[in-house]
C-alpha cells in the first residue's frame, strides 16, 4: 500500500463535505503496488473487515466497491458471489469509480493526527497534500489504528522517518498490545 | 560643484542598491539550498522509494 485517502464518492452532489454529504458515501481510496499486493487480496480484506450482510441504514455508511477497470469489476462480482454463497445476502453495491472527493484535512490519517507522533510528521511535511500522500504517514496511521504486527513494524521502522524517540513510542504502542 | 555632489550622491545610491541586491540575492539562494537540504534529508526512506507503477482501489465499508 503506497498511500491512502478518505473521502466521499458514489453520489451526485458536487463538492460534498462531511456536514453536507448529499447522496455520497464515506469512502477510502488506496493506491497500491500490484507487485506487492493484488486486488484480490484487497477484496479479501474489504469483505472481512466490515459486515456487508446488514442493510445499510444510511447512504453515508453504505458498502460499495468502486471499480476502476474491467478486471476489478469482474473480481468484485466474483468475490461478492462467493460471499453470498457463504454468508447470505450481501448489500454491497459494485459500481464504476466516479469522482472521488477527498475529505477535510482533519479526517485524514485520523489516528496519527490524535497522536504525539503527529508533531514529527508536521515538521517533515508542512504541506497537507504531501502529508496525505505519504506512505510513511499511511503506515504509521494504520499501526496506530490497530493494523499490522510488531514484527512487521520492526522490519520497516527505520524507513518511516521517525526520530529515535518517535520510533520508541510507536514500537511501545504497537508491540505492547499485539 | 553641485553637479559633482549630485553625481557622487547618485553613484552612492546605485552602489548601495547594487550591494543590497547582491547580498539579499545570496541570502535567498542560501535559504533555498538549506530548505532543499532539509527536505531531502527529512523525507522518510519509505516515501523516497515509492514505486512508479501503482494502481488505485476505492471502497466504502459501511
Amino acid at each position: 500500500m503506497i498511500r491512502t485517502q478518505v473521502g466521499y464518492a458514489g453520489g451526485t452532489k458536487d463538492n460534498p463535505t462531511y456536514h453536507s454529504l448529499g447522496d455520497h458515501s464515506e469512502t477510502i481510496q488506496i493506491v497500491y503496488d500490484p507487485t506487492r499486493i493484488s486486488y484480490e487480496e484487497l477484496l479479501d480484506i474489504f469483505w472481512s473487515t466490515h459486515n456487508p450482510t446488514v442493510r445499510p441504514w444510511s447512504r453515508q455508511y453504505a458498502s460499495f466497491v468502486f471499480y476502476h477497470d474491467e478486471t476489478q469489476r469482474e473480481l468484485a462480482l466474483k468475490t461478492k458471489a462467493q460471499q453470498e454463497t457463504r454468508r447470505g445476502t450481501i448489500f454491497t453495491e459494485i459500481v464504476p469509480a466516479g469522482t472521488f472527493y477527498p475529505a477535510e484535512a482533519y479526517h485524514q490519517k485520523y489516528r496519527l493526527q490524535q497522536s504525539s507522533l503527529m508533531q514529527e510528521f508536521t515538521e517533515i511535511y508542512p504541506n497537507h497534500d504531501d502529508f496525505v500522500a505519504s506512505t510513511a504517514t499511511a503506515r504509521v496511521n494504520g499501526y496506530l489504528g490497530g493494523a499490522g504486527t510488531c514484527e512487521q513494524l520492526r522490519e520497516e521502522l527505520d524507513g518511516l522517518g521517525l526520530t529515535a524517540a518517535g520510533q520508541d513510542k510507536l514500537r511501545q504502542t504497537v508491540c505492547s498490545n499485539r | 560643484m553641485s553637479r559633482k555632489r549630485l553625481i557622487a550622491g547618485l553613484l552612492t545610491i546605485i552602489a548601495v542598491i547594487a550591494l543590497g541586491a547582491v547580498y539579499f540575492g545570496f541570502s535567498r539562494k542560501e535559504n533555498t539550498m538549506e530548505q532543499i537540504r532539509t527536505q531531502s534529508t527529512n523525507i522518510p526512506p519509505i516515501d523516497a522509494s515509492a514505486p512508479v507503477h501503482t494502481e488505485a482501489a476505492t471502497f466504502a465499508m459501511g
